[in-house]
């Protein structure tokens, strides 16, 4: 009972720096909060936003995927390719997605299958698929897209509002789904003990496997929905990605060990750490502190879940003696 | 005939043995990224009598024969100083859009423009100072950000080539007139914003002159042909160039506006 | 002490005996160091399998389980089959709590209630989805049955004592109703109050026509509880003792291999 209130206290810690955040810009820059910068924020967040939720899984199996953002530039220029030879893009971001996955299932089965550890694989695959892209980014920024692709066809306004609905709805999702289906149980238990997990009859290799193509999956679409509001495809698109997929969820407070965390902190996680930037600007903040704050809150974030971890620790050490 | 190579990364553990039998080998190295660790490879080479040329950046001087610099420093900044301040004739406030804040070239050209806006348009002062990552998207949204906060900026200053499109998209997407983007940027990613009228002007060097450049002083330092304290050098088609001590300028940045912008294809 | 019968101290009652429920002939897992392995058990009854660390007992009950599968077929009900994986082996009606119970057991991030239905979802799902308030009531009935000491069923299992943790596994292997269980070391670590609770439970298990097959390492422990025992040493059955055989000195000298004496009761 005591532990399942620390963890409800861990995102109240991320939910009450946001809210401390959007009090000081309230009074300080209310201008933040207008409609367009805060549709501005969320479509630059977008893909850290869709990307986060499937790094949750993995991070919960007690993986991780450093190669997002290159699977990220591998489907952004597939859909260019594609749109620039016609393909209609929704079609286009059937195939992202299909890119996408086939990437996470290459992590996933050597991850899964081959037993290697997840940060070579992905390290590995990073990599290699950003090299693989030479061949096409030798050249220029893919341009020249018909008319069909901003915004998907769409008029700014109502892929907007299709975005947020789309967004939205994973989301929930996911919340629901790692809490209410058997998926999530199973995710959990084998981020959390996995030999246990096998014994009680997962098949973790599978599950461990799912998570690494639905995150390719979900890169695939957001590459997709990302690459629509620009008219080019650029050759270095997605760098540093993963980067800050992780470090939203790490604040977000899922352990990077594996076996607990939540979707609504890794939601708040992105929040939190995408809305520093531009926070800064508007409060006429020093844009070199940037990078400071934001590597701080990962460190604090970092230092509570350890510091929980330990706790936890002695006291299943305590309770585990004969008695 | 000396052997020409180039690698596009300071990778050195990638570089094949020295070879100093029939042949001199010459060098000639892009974009040079980790100084320290390139210039240590670089030394050794000279050593072995092989000549070593830098281009694009620089590897620590005494590494390398000669530098072959596109622009210097001031000529970048200058360029983009006076080129603002052509499209702000009434004065006014713009914003400078970076690649990293820790980037050494960008922050000379910053420095730089500081100097010449100090000097010699007192009616220009910068607003701010964004990074962008060398990323597009960041760089757009950065600009997108600068609009709502500093809304009397009427010229974006884009120093790093993916954001000059990036901050174009920004600007032309937030339906307001009369904000200027301007930059250091690739023609071919900016011609659908120059067209629209959205970025007025780009600067670049020449980047099929400055290749000309590397294979022609690669043969003459090869052939020995660069007296020791030489302030010019001839340069095939090029002409005359300068030099500062060790290093070749191109010279002055190439001007890329709706004039120019279909004809290059880079 | 050696010698003298302490079975009256362990709650074991006589239970009529079934049919076959498990049986393995001449199993062979050359990987585990397992050799012609032959055994069966009836429902009802526990058989104890005794033997020195290294034995090869613990290999056994996880190839039994499909976690180490061989290639050698295993008779379930009399029905030869393979088991290749955990999944297998629990829709054949097995379960088993391994040893090492805080690595293999019980999730400790999990609630108890995640605990005990994680091996039988569908217990308390509806529609795919699972019921919490249907999780919650299942676990409590469990855990009253099984008199697991905890505030709530919506503990983290990590909060609970060895010995209730133990009775949480227990719990989650009955919720998948098997007929037949391997428990592995069962009692180690658990206080006294506890350890009399599982061997009630488990003789229970019996009386209800569950077939067991009961590893461990204490004396004591084996021979009060146990129908028959079964020594291992070196990864092969060096003896099967009756009740009545079965003396420490006999499984000693049947561990340490001191008696060729091989009674074989199939």
């Amino acid at each position: 009972m005591k532990r399942a209130l620390l963890t409800r206290h861990y995102e109240l810690a991320v939910l009450v720096t946001i809210a401390i955040l959007a009090v000081v810009l309230a009074f300080l820059a209310p201008g933040y909060f207008s409609l367009g910068n805060l549709t501005d924020l969320f479509l630059a967040n977008m893909p850290v936003m869709l990307i986060a939720l499937g790094m949750t899984l993995i991070i919960l199996t007690g993986q991780i995927d450093i190669s997002v953002g290159s699977i990220f530039a591998i489907c952004s220029i597939v859909v260019g390719i594609l749109a620039r030879a016609g393909v209609h893009p929704l079609v286009g971001l059937l195939a992202a997605c299909a890119a996408g996955a086939a990437c996470g299932a290459l992590n996933g089965s050597l991850v899964a299958y081959l037993r290697v550890p997840s940060v070579v694989v992905t390290l590995a695959t990073m990599v290699a698929l950003r090299d693989a892209l030479r061949w096409q980014t030798q050249g220029p920024w893919i341009g020249n897209l018909p008319a069909t692709f901003p915004w998907l066809g769409l008029s700014q306004r109502s892929y907007t509002a299709t975005v947020l609905a789309l967004v939205s709805t994973l989301v929930f999702v996911f919340i629901a789904g790692l809490r209410y289906l058997r998926i999530g149980r199973i995710v959990f238990a084998t981020g959390s003990n996995d030999a246990a997990a096998r014994i009680i009859g997962i098949p973790t290799e599978r599950v461990v496997l799912s998570t690494f193509v639905i995150t390719g999956a979900l890169t695939g679409l957001s590459a997709t929905l990302n690459s629509v509001r620009f008219n080019q495809i650029p050759s270095n698109t997605g760098l540093g990605l993963e980067l800050k997929v992780i470090a939203a969820v790490a604040i977000g407070g899922t352990a990077i060990t594996g076996g607990s965390g939540t979707i609504v902190g890794t939601v708040l996680g992105v929040v939190l750490l995408g809305s520093i930037g531009s926070a800064l600007t508007f409060l006429n903040v020093s844009t070199y502190w940037e990078k400071a704050i934001q590597g701080g809150i990962i460190l604090a974030a970092i230092a509570i879940r350890m510091k929980k971890n330990y706790r936890e620790r002695d006291a299943n050490a305590i309770d585990a003696l004969p008695g | 005939m000396p052997t020409l190579s180039m690698h596009s990364r300071a990778d050195s553990s990638a570089w094949p043995k020295f070879r100093n039998g029939e042949g001199m080998l010459l060098l000639a190295l892009l974009a040079v990224e980790n100084k320290g660790s390139i210039s240590t490879v670089l030394r050794k080479a000279r050593q072995h009598g092989i000549s070593v040329l830098t281009w694009d950046a620089d590897a620590e001087p005494d590494a390398r024969d000669y530098f072959l610099n596109q622009a210097t420093p001031e000529g970048i900044a200058n360029a983009l100083t006076d080129e603002a301040a052509r499209l702000m004739p009434q004065g006014g406030q713009f914003a400078i859009i970076t690649g990293a804040l820790s980037a050494e070239n960008q922050n000379q050209w910053i420095a730089n423009i500081r100097k010449r806006q100090a000097a010699r348009y007192p009616n220009l002062s910068v607003a701010t100072i964004q990074p962008s990552d060398d990323d597009r998207d960041k760089a757009f949204s950065q600009a997108q950000t600068i609009l709502k906060v500093f809304p009397q900026v009427r010229l974006i200053m884009a120093i790093s080539a993916p954001a000059v499109p990036g901050a174009a998209e920004a600007v032309q997407q937030s339906g307001r007139k009369g904000i200027d983007v301007i930059g250091l940027s690739l023609p071919a990613i900016c011609k659908p914003y120059a067209h629209s009228g959205v970025v007025q002007t780009i600067f670049l060097w020449n980047t099929r002159d400055l290749g000309y450049l590397t294979v022609y002083a690669g043969f003459l330092q090869a052939q020995k042909k660069i007296p020791t304290a030489a302030t010019t050098v001839a340069v095939g088609r090029l002409g005359t160039l300068q030099m500062r001590g060790t290093e070749i300028v191109l010279g002055t940045p190439l001007l890329i506006n709706q004039a120019n912008i279909d004809s290059l294809n880079f | 002490m050696v010698g003298r019968s302490i079975a009256s101290v362990f709650p074991k009652r006589t239970v009529p005996l079934g049919n076959v429920a498990l049986h393995v002939s001449n199993l062979n897992h050359p990987a585990m160091g397992l050799r012609n392995i032959s055994l069966s058990i009836r429902c009802g009854e526990i058989f104890g399998l005794a033997g020195l660390v290294g034995s090869g007992r613990t290999e056994l009950a996880t190839t039994l389980f499909g976690l180490t599968p061989c290639s050698s077929q295993v008779f379930v009900a009399g029905v030869p089959t393979r088991i290749t994986s955990p999944a297998d082996a629990i829709r054949l009606g097995l379960a088993y709590l391994p040893e090492d119970r805080r690595q293999h057991g019980v999730i400790l991030d999990m609630a108890i209630a995640s605990n005990v239905s994680m091996a039988n979802l569908d217990a308390v799902s509806r529609h795919g989805l699972i019921n919490s308030r249907a999780e919650q009531q299942f676990t409590a009935s469990y855990a009253q049955s099984l008199q697991v000491k905890t505030s709530s069923v919506t503990a983290l299992a990590g909060t609970l004592s060895g010995g209730n943790q133990q009775k949480v596994a227990l719990a989650r292997w009955l919720a998948t109703n098997p007929q037949r269980m391997i428990l592995d070391e069962p009692t180690q670590g658990v206080d006294v109050g506890s350890k009399s609770e599982i061997h009630e439970l488990i003789v229970q298990l019996a009386e209800r026509g569950m077939a067991i097959l009961l590893i461990s390492s204490e004396l004591p422990e084996i021979l009060g509880m146990s129908d028959r025992i079964g020594v291992m040493r070196n990864g092969r059955i060096a003896g099967i003792l009756s009740r009545e055989q079965a003396t420490q000195a006999s499984i000693l000298s049947l561990a340490l291999g001191q008696s060729s004496l091989h009674e074989a009761n199939a």
